[in-house]
């Protein structure tokens, strides 16, 4: 455990340069169009880097962990399936952009495509997701510093928090893509470091022995709850990437043609990621260490294996993996609440400089918003996450017919998204929150099948392209 | 008389001064082999780390571990079905122990490789919907 003052400092520190270079980044920002999606001229380095980053998050770093300590090898694999996520994302990405050229955000699309009916059910769905994500990474800074300094809960989710919303509002999408390049190859190279180091202290027959004696289904391939857990893990991800602004965003943001190969390459450098921080989860009960919580078996293993440099070390990977994954929604969010909200029934007119204001302004408000629901440690991250899971997988079916299909038109994408979110939400209280995605999945595939087989138009997909043109203008 | 009367009455506070606890379980009846154990402390904070164990009531299972002196919860996984009692303080000692009891019964395997099977063909279908979708689409494209 390191001290903590000197957890203190290392994070003030990393909140200082973050900062700064948040502003220098963004000193240039003047436009609207810049702040929220760089000028939509993001190359492929800065765009594998910056959907790689975002994509490790305490989901993989402290979540990963947790999962394989209550499910075994196949919690373990089931977070690496979350790469295909990314992998599936990469297709449709290059589609997002060749339909809407000019586009904003998620919102954007569901709205011209589906109309106003199926615009709200997945604004809805999108908000309850952000804030469940936001306050997550909210709490698993607080987690962290917590288990690895013993420095107070609410302060360590503070500092995090204050640091991203502070970047975040000077420089926008340009200051997030440009500090989680940064932040991606600190979390590399402390990972890859993290893993040689757990290899060489700790043998896997010892802890293949310990498991098998003491925790004997985490090595079952039958285990029941950990054998539904694994599809469900993977619809969670494909539902949290296929609908979530943070990902349409970055397709808007990125050149044309580069969007497929980022995503493509992120999902494959994502992919060994989790199996790494599972892994140590796994080493736990051999070393005679279990966590109060199942959220804190992570960090509690590394700085047990790793020692004083290696908490550190984790320290500042951790630190920069919440870091990439809170600015990216928070400044996706609020170019989702300022296009679909402000400039749809607020300020409909409202000029570049007024946009950029807004944007500015919803940054702040969402900080303070998750920084009052992180207050009280209301579940643990693995959960909080999945509760999420039932309302997200529903939007996998609706995107993808209406990114494909013309014939599936009008309210069932509504009323698939509905419905599926609350069949999930049935799974999660009467099963387990092991199966809330898939349920939700499940449901809301039926109901886009009647509707695709039924429908008797068909949509012009010109419509997406010179609608977004003139909304934009 | 009296002075033993103390001595006694402060030989025992001592003895109970490291089980001034009681454990209590988040469910009773857990279905995935995982359980959080709550452990609420009532005495002065102690400086030495308390002994828990595990022993299943049918099996010859039994697991034991040392909690930290501030620990007030731990979790444990990877439970085998069963009715299982969880003691916190030494069997060994002069001590009094306090325990509860909980069982784990885990989802039918039934159902459970039915959501398999469920996942794998949405999760099929859905990669088959986006090749499919891409192809159309580059094909009406190059036309």
């Amino acid at each position: 455990m390191i001290n903590a003052s000197l957890a203190l400092g290392l994070a003030l520190a990393f909140a200082l340069l973050w900062v700064f270079f948040g502003w220098w980044i963004g000193r240039r920002v003047q436009s609207h169009n810049e702040f929220a999606l760089a000028g939509r001229n993001v190359g492929l380095a800065f765009a594998c880097a910056t959907a790689m980053a975002t994509w490790v998050t305490s989901n993989t770093t402290l979540v990963a962990p947790q999962l394989t300590y209550q499910f075994g090898i196949w919690g373990m694999i089931g977070y690496a399936c979350a790469a295909f996520g990314l992998l599936l994302f990469a297709p449709l990405s290059q589609r997002i952009k060749t339909l809407l050229p000019h586009g904003y955000t998620s919102g954007d699309f569901m709205r011209l495509r589906f109309g106003r009916f199926s615009w709200w059910v997945f604004l809805l769905i999108s908000f309850v997701y952000a804030m469940s994500w936001l306050v997550s990474l909210g709490m698993a800074g607080g987690i962290l510093l917590h288990t690895l300094s013993g420095l107070d809960y609410h302060l360590g989710m503070s500092i995090i928090l204050l640091m991203c919303v502070v970047y975040t509002l000077f420089g926008g999408l340009k200051a997030v893509i440009a500090t989680d390049f940064l932040q991606a190859i600190i979390i590399l190279a402390g990972v890859v470091g993290i893993a040689i180091v757990v290899a060489m202290n700790v043998g896997l027959e010892p802890i293949h022995q310990k498991l098998s004696n003491d925790h004997p289904k985490l090595l079952d391939l039958l285990f029941p709850a950990a054998v539904m857990f694994l599809f469900n893990n993977i619809f969670f991800g494909l539902g949290e990437i296929f609908h979530s602004n943070v990902w349409w965003s970055r397709a808007f943001a990125f050149k044309g043609g580069v969007g497929k190969k980022a995503y493509f390459i992120a999902g494959l450098l994502w992919l060994p990621i989790p199996i790494v921080t599972g892994f140590i989860a796994l080493a736990a009960p051999s070393l005679g260490l279990y966590p109060a919580s199942a959220d804190m078996v992570g960090p509690l293993v590394a700085s047990q294996v790793l020692g004083y440099t290696g908490s550190i070390i984790l320290f500042i990977v951790v630190f920069s993996a919440l870091a990439s994954s809170l600015d990216s929604l928070l400044a996706a969010t609020s170019d989702l609440i300022n296009q679909d909200i402000y400039l749809q029934y607020i300020k409909p007119k409202a000029s570049d400089s007024e946009r950029l204001k807004s944007a500015k302004w919803i940054i702040v408000i969402l900080g303070v918003v998750t920084w009052l629901l992180c207050l009280p440690k209301i579940a643990t991250l693995g959960a909080l996450l999945n509760f999420a899971g039932a309302f997200v997988a529903s939007t996998i079916w609706p995107i993808v017919f209406g990114l494909y299909f013309a014939r599936m038109t009008g309210n069932s994408a509504g009323w698939a998204m509905l419905l599926g979110s609350l069949s999930g939400l049935i799974g999660y209280f009467y099963i387990g929150f092991y199966v809330a995605a898939l349920v939700s999945s499940a449901v809301s595939l039926l109901i886009c099948v009647i509707a695709w087989r039924f429908s008797q138009q068909s949509f012009h997909w010109q419509a997406l392209g010179t609608q977004s043109k003139v909304e934009d203008v | 008389m009296w002075i033993a009367r103390v001595v006694t009455l402060v030989l025992l506070a001592a003895s109970f001064n490291g089980l001034a606890a009681s454990l209590r379980v988040s469910d009773e009846v857990v279905t995935a082999g995982f359980i959080t154990l709550h452990i609420e402390r009532t005495g002065p904070p102690l400086q030495q780390s308390t002994q828990l164990s595990i022993q299943h009531l049918s099996e010859p299972y039994s697991l034991s571990l040392s909690l930290q002196p501030t620990q007030q919860a731990v979790t444990i996984s990877g439970l085998a079905d069963g009715d299982y009692l969880a003691t916190l303080g030494s069997p060994s000692a002069n001590s009094a122990q306090t325990s509860v009891s909980f069982s784990v019964k885990h989802h039918q395997l039934t159902l459970a490789l039915a959501l398999f099977v469920l996942g794998f063909c949405l999760f099929v279908l859905l990669v088959g919907m986006i090749v499919v979708g891409n192809k159309q689409t580059h094909d009406k494209e190059s036309v």
